[in-house]
């Protein structure tokens, strides 16, 4: 059964931190790394990919760069920045307070 | 299928103003759609259904555009474009209504054509205004004024060649090159104050003068040659003139512009 996209709502952000942190990547990779570290479950759309790359650009949690041409096109990388770090780790201390509330709130 | 997937893309953000980072915007779907193309190949799926689920995992852009500079619809670009396409058709559909019809009436084709000429001239200088309303709306104008002074080039030898010929008056109608070129730089130079407030422009306005002058001089001894004959002897008197008036304009100007900023900050006294 595969979840809705939404189920990332407000945290597609902190999930394409989590894996700019690894490496610098790009559009499909990250919507592949995501389909597979959510064991296919999550097959988010590339448009919502993008659109949270233009917000964190501007809000300036990540920069970018272009590589070398790939098959016939250049490959825009995206890279995470101090401010992206910063706000990764407050993220992942908030994210430890909803997942303890809301274990709270469902399961008992 | 790399065609294909380039030609979709051209059609889905044809809505878009065209930029640069647009076109980067493009190339980076582009290559998602080619991977995402290629693993579909590779799972064992056919060209067509590769093709179909590339496009269909791509959602919505529309929220990723509206952050990008290109992001203007372009759907007020397009009416304004319809609306231009329609109003030329119907101008020279009148033109050579108007060229036609004055031709039978006067019997004669000799000279009528002098009509289109002359509406053609007026379409084209329209439109240079149009074009250079939105050129010089953005600062990145360069482009946009080169290919506006091609065009005023085209035009100007246009009328030059063709008054030239109808008149037979070689000797004479180079002034038109002088004055037309003259017209276009103080077109240039009042877009540029306009649009440019801050941009200094005393030389740009020295050498408009200097044209305007020197086309007054050449038109004004070259028809009157043929009245006065000794005016060459004192129509010099003309740039001198325009050359002094220029600079009192300058110092005036300056002037004015010093006791206004010393008197504002009140650091410096005026007279």
């Amino acid at each position: 059964m595969a979840f809705s996209s939404d189920i990332l709502r407000g945290h597609t952000e902190t999930v394409i931190l989590k894996i700019l942190l690894e490496k610098d990547s790009y559009g499909y990779e990250i919507t592949k790394r995501i389909l597979e570290d959510s064991e296919g479950l999550i097959d988010i759309k590339d448009a919502t990919i993008y659109t949270a790359f233009r917000r964190m650009e501007i809000d300036g949690l990540i920069g970018t760069y272009w590589g070398d041409v790939t098959g016939g096109a250049r490959r825009r990388y995206y890279h995470i920045t101090d401010k992206g770090r910063r706000l990764y780790r407050d993220k992942l201390k908030e994210w430890s307070d909803i997942d303890r509330v809301l274990n709270r709130l469902i399961r008992n | 299928m790399k065609d294909e997937f380039r030609k979709y893309l051209d059609k889905k953000f044809a809505g878009y103003k065209k930029s640069k980072a647009l076109n980067d915007f493009k190339e980076e779907v582009f290559l998602d759609l080619c991977e995402r193309y290629d693993d579909f190949k590779k799972q064992g799926l056919s060209d067509k259904e590769s093709f179909d689920k590339s496009i269909e995992l791509m959602g919505d852009y529309s929220d990723a555009l509206k952050t990008i500079d290109a992001n203007t619809p372009k759907p007020t670009i397009i009416t304004y474009s319809k609306l231009l396409v329609s109003a030329s058709l119907l101008y020279f559909t009148v033109l050579v209504i108007a060229y036609i019809g004055v031709s039978f009436i006067i019997d004669s084709f000799k000279s009528t054509w002098l009509i289109l000429l002359i509406g053609g001239s007026v379409y084209v200088v329209f439109m240079l205004f149009l074009s250079s309303k939105n050129a010089y709306a953005n600062k990145n104008n360069a482009r946009m004024r080169f290919n506006m002074s091609i065009i005023f080039l085209a035009v100007t030898l246009l009328i030059y060649f063709s008054v030239s010929f109808l008149t037979e008056d070689w000797a004479r109608t180079w002034l038109i090159i002088v004055d037309l070129f003259a017209c276009w730089m103080t077109a240039d130079a009042l877009m540029s104050k306009i649009k440019y407030k801050n941009m200094p422009i005393p030389f740009r306005t020295g050498v408009n003068v200097m044209l305007w002058t020197t086309a007054i001089y050449l038109t004004f001894s070259i028809l009157a040659s043929g009245v006065l004959p000794g005016v060459w002897k004192y129509s010099w008197l003309i740039v001198l003139l325009g050359v002094a008036v220029n600079g009192a304009i300058a110092v005036a100007r300056y002037y004015k512009r010093y006791l206004g900023e010393t008197k504002s900050d009140g650091t410096k006294g005026g007279v």
